[in-house]
């Protein structure tokens, strides 16, 4: 049983769990935006579109694993994920990757060509350009690097419309790809040591903390600038009001506790608000818009 | 959606959005100096900076369809009638 016990969490390790409930969450919101109102509800595209993008999100993370094992060994936060403590062979994790990935792709076949294209292109360029040269050699490496990151919410739109270029989904993109700076160089502020001894020269480390925050800031308020713009490309109605302009506030809030302190206490608050802003403006455009077919 | 909660929902949107870009410009002129940018740090603190007054020109560009009657609406949903 603790073996069993012990697969599951080296499977959820491997595949990185917690981010994939994110991009599953971001696509779904994609989907629903571009979801018009009398188009005829097909239950196996939701349906496919979480399946497929899972396997393919959990595909490229099992990959991204076993491309680093060599530098997560080399970091206490990451030395005991399943490769790194010897739980798998870096081969079995790219087996399990190519795997996990291939069926995802096929699952998002069965959609359409352009959704399964995007996510090909996706796959592409976080384990290929991204995890092999940028994040290796780039001290800004995460900010073209946050591109496929943001990739899930187009994909969830293409499902319906492959007018990718529209409003609402360059809103959704931007709001996804401008969360991910604050969200990645706070936490290498965080474990800073960790990513010296991976030899990752990420921003806090190539730069140093206080520059690294400084950047941290000029993301913040353009991501909850973009965020806040959100009745200018989609349909906001009363819960934009209620939480996005709050919630907004909070964050630019605890980014000026956290710049003043720089670290200690006011690291986790801040990490936990801009965590929580990200679904809150994903999930609110497609509340409202469900909210606007209900009361008119 | 009626038209008076749109337009409410505009005005608010931008005041937010000018106090934002307000904040934004506060925290570039009184950090800047400290934070002693290099080249390569200027272009890149360049990018959110771009995207962010990007966004507000695009904004712009479709803040008058938001006022035209559903049929003709470009922009979000078309609200059933």
């Amino acid at each position: 049983m603790s073996s069993f016990k012990d697969a599951l969490k080296s499977y959820a390790q491997l595949t990185k769990t917690g981010i994939i409930i994110f991009s599953v969450v971001s696509a779904l919101a994609g989907y629903a935006v571009s979801f018009q109102s009398g188009q005829h509800f097909e239950y196996s595209h939701p349906l496919l579109l979480v399946l497929g993008l899972y396997l393919t999100a959990a595909g490229g993370f099992a990959l991204n694993q076993a491309q680093e094992w060599n530098r997560d060994s080399r970091m206490a936060r990451t030395k005991g994920r399943p490769i790194p403590r010897g739980y798998l062979s870096s081969g079995q994790g790219y087996v399990i990757g190519f795997t996990l990935a291939a069926l995802g792709l096929v699952a998002l076949s069965f959609l359409n060509s352009f959704t399964l294209l995007l996510a090909f292109l996706t796959l592409v360029f976080y384990n290929g350009v991204y995890t092999l040269f940028w994040k290796r050699r780039w001290v800004f490496g995460a900010v073209p690097g946050a591109i496929p990151g943001a990739m899930p919410v187009v994909i969830g739109f293409s499902v319906n419309s492959s007018e990718i270029w529209r409003p609402d989904c360059v809103y959704l993109f931007l709001v996804m790809f401008l969360w991910q700076m604050p969200h990645f160089w706070s936490l290498a502020i965080r474990y800073r040591e960790d990513y010296k001894k991976g030899g990752f020269p990420v921003l806090p480390v190539s730069l140093g903390e206080s520059r690294a925050l400084y950047h941290i800031g000029l993301y913040v308020f353009s991501y909850v600038g973009v965020a806040l713009a959100a009745p200018w490309f989609l349909h906001a109605h009363v819960l934009y009001l209620l939480l996005v302009l709050p919630i907004s506030l909070k964050v630019i809030w605890e980014f000026m506790k956290y710049f003043q302190a720089r670290e200690g206490a006011a690291w986790l608050p801040f990490f936990l608000w801009t965590n929580l802003s990200l679904l809150i403006y994903l999930v609110v455009p497609v509340m409202d818009k469900w909210l606007s077919w209900v009361f008119v | 959606m009626t038209g008076s909660l749109s337009q409410a929902l505009l005005t608010v949107s931008f005041i937010s959005y000018f106090l934002v870009i307000v904040g934004l410009v506060y925290f570039v002129v009184r950090y800047s100096r400290t934070a002693k940018l290099n080249m390569t740090e200027l272009f890149w603190g360049a990018v959110p900076v771009a995207i962010l007054f990007t966004v507000f020109l695009w904004g712009l560009g479709t803040f008058q369809d938001h006022f035209k009657p559903g049929p003709e609406r470009q922009v979000g949903v078309q609200v059933k009638r």
